[in-house]
């Protein structure tokens, strides 16, 4: 499975454990994540989850740390960070 | 020196308090504090619990009474909604408590000044301020400040302040809320107060449409903010971090988001008094802290391995005295630390509560929440480090045998939690095991 296909579904899950509901009708690149529905312990909640998943949390490995703003940043961390290997 | 005395600072037309609702200046305040002054001196030996929810008033309310009684309850709005609060109350034992409507009447009262017929009234105590800390148990513990030891880091110059417009997010009942307002107070600087607004989008535009350019908040929040994209290129002067352990890429990513501003990351205990700040960029303190002590504290790893504290002086002591220190002056804060690459890391609370973005969690609830599930034989709740949030709350469940579906027991615990906990507390992650380790003397291991 692809790396932003994993995403797609634990963000689903994500949204799903803090009981709350995507506010836009899909997740594009441009979604800012924040408005996307998903607070910020949902967003921590995606992130651990894709470790357990993908066994790594490039937020932790990064030297230079950025936090993206929208899901198109958030989904080309990852797979940079897949890439990378 | 009285609280009400830093407002001749400034010039009474000064602008100081900037609330969505109202502003006042220093000349407006000093008129307030006239008339909140005049039902204080009606309560002999005042004790007073302040149960405020409107930012400005409470912080009037706190000028007022500094010096016109004995001892003041700030109570923060969440824990006035709480269950445990009658009990601190009646533990308290307060003879006057202030509510808004009081509030509302002593405004309405004409507003009158000091003047050769009605002269100020002589300053008739040392006020003692008491903040409640949410403890290591879960049930709040209440310490004692006096005015001088909440002061004492404040830097006063008005030079400087001047340029600086604090926002406020923190409770102002809260210990870290109130730094913010007395350091604005004591400097001359404008406070702008977004603390009651409930969204992070909300009170960044009140924060930037007021010109505000310093500000102090958790580092959950600060991520936040980066991640919302609001105050892109904002001309922060000072960003403060607080409430939790800064890490590293928070930190450098805020220097390179706000180039222009100092980046300080705090380290206080409500029951060791304030702390200090580090200012060079790395997370944790620099080690040389424990030999030569920092900003008149002196520092120590006690044998548990947690940081102890003797502050300068002004000790604060539990509500009802009970001196918190030991033989030699130093308080445990309770905070675990390590030593690595020649600084001192922050690793949790002994207690192993759990701070989830600033929010704490005590592991045995939510354990004992757990274990209520039919299939649950034993249960470990533990934080893992989120780079979102600080910690996150984990379980590991070692299920009965009888337990045939563990992904269905894990959808139950999960319901059943959402059911009796509050979001933050709910486990994110659930792991099943075969067993959960205990330590020689029978209890469950948390390290």
């Amino acid at each position: 499975m692809q790396v932003r296909e994993v995403i797609l579904e634990l963000f689903e899950e994500a949204l799903e454990s803090t009981e709350s509901r995507l506010q836009c009708s899909e997740l594009k690149d441009d979604t800012v994540l924040l408005d996307s529905g998903l607070d910020s312990l949902g967003f921590a909640i995606l992130v651990a989850r894709l470790e357990e998943e993908l066994e790594f949390d490039p937020f932790v490995e990064m030297e230079e740390a950025v936090y993206p703003i929208t899901f198109g940043d958030f989904v080309a961390i990852y797979e940079n960070r897949v890439k990378k290997g | 020196m009285i609280l009400e005395e830093l407002l001749n600072k400034v010039d009474d037309s000064q602008l100081l308090w900037v609330s969505p609702e109202r502003q006042i200046t220093a000349g407006e305040l000093k008129l307030d504090i006239v008339a909140c002054r005049k039902s204080i001196l009606r309560t002999d030996k005042p004790r007073v619990a302040l149960e405020l929810s409107d930012s400005v008033n409470a912080l009037t309310w706190i000028l007022a009474l500094d010096g016109f009684s004995e001892v003041v309850f700030l109570v923060p709005a969440s824990l006035q909604v709480s269950e445990g609060y009658g009990h601190l109350k009646q533990q308290f034992q307060a003879n006057l408590t202030v509510t808004e409507s009081l509030a509302r009447e002593t405004m309405a009262s004409a507003q009158e000044e000091y003047s050769d017929g009605n002269s100020r009234p002589e300053v008739r105590y040392a006020t003692r301020w008491v903040l409640a800390t949410s403890g290591t148990t879960g049930t709040p513990k209440l310490i004692e400040h006096s005015t001088d030891s909440l002061t004492k880091t404040c830097k006063a110059d008005v030079d400087r302040g001047k340029d600086f417009v604090w926002g406020l997010v923190f409770d102002p009942f809260r210990f870290a809320g109130l730094q913010v307002v007395l350091q604005a107070l004591a400097s001359g600087s404008k406070l702008v107060l977004c603390n009651r607004m409930e969204s992070l989008a909300s009170q960044a535009t009140f924060f930037r449409d007021s010109y505000a350019n310093a500000l102090s908040a958790t580092p959950t929040y600060w991520r936040k903010l980066l991640m919302s994209g609001a105050l892109q290129g904002h001309a922060f002067r000072q960003i403060t971090l607080g409430g939790e352990p800064a890490d590293q890429s928070v930190l450098n990513a805020l220097k390179s988001a706000f180039p222009s501003a100092r980046v300080a990351h705090i380290y206080a205990s409500t029951e060791a008094g304030v702390g200090f700040s580090v200012t060079d960029g790395l997370a944790g303190f620099p080690k040389r802290y424990l030999d030569e002590g920092v900003a008149g504290n002196e520092l120590r790893i006690g044998d548990s391995g947690t940081l102890l504290v003797k502050p300068e002086k002004h000790t604060p002591a539990s509500s009802g005295g009970a001196s918190l220190a030991n033989d030699e002056g130093f308080i445990d804060t309770g905070d675990l630390v390590e030593i690595r690459d020649g600084r001192v890391h922050f690793l949790g609370r002994d207690s192993g509560a759990i701070n989830v973005g600033g929010n704490k969690v005590i592991p045995e609830e939510v354990e004992s929440v757990i274990r209520e599930v039919e299939g649950v034989g034993e249960v470990l709740v533990k934080p893992k480090g989120s780079g979102v949030m600080g910690q996150l709350v984990t379980a590991e469940i070692q299920p009965l045998s009888s337990v045939a579906d563990k992904a269905v027991l894990k959808k139950a615990i999960i319901a059943h939690c959402r059911g009796r906990l509050e979001k933050y507390k709910v486990p994110a992650l659930i792991r099943f095991v075969t067993e959960i380790e205990h330590n020689p003397t029978g209890k469950i291991s948390r390290t």
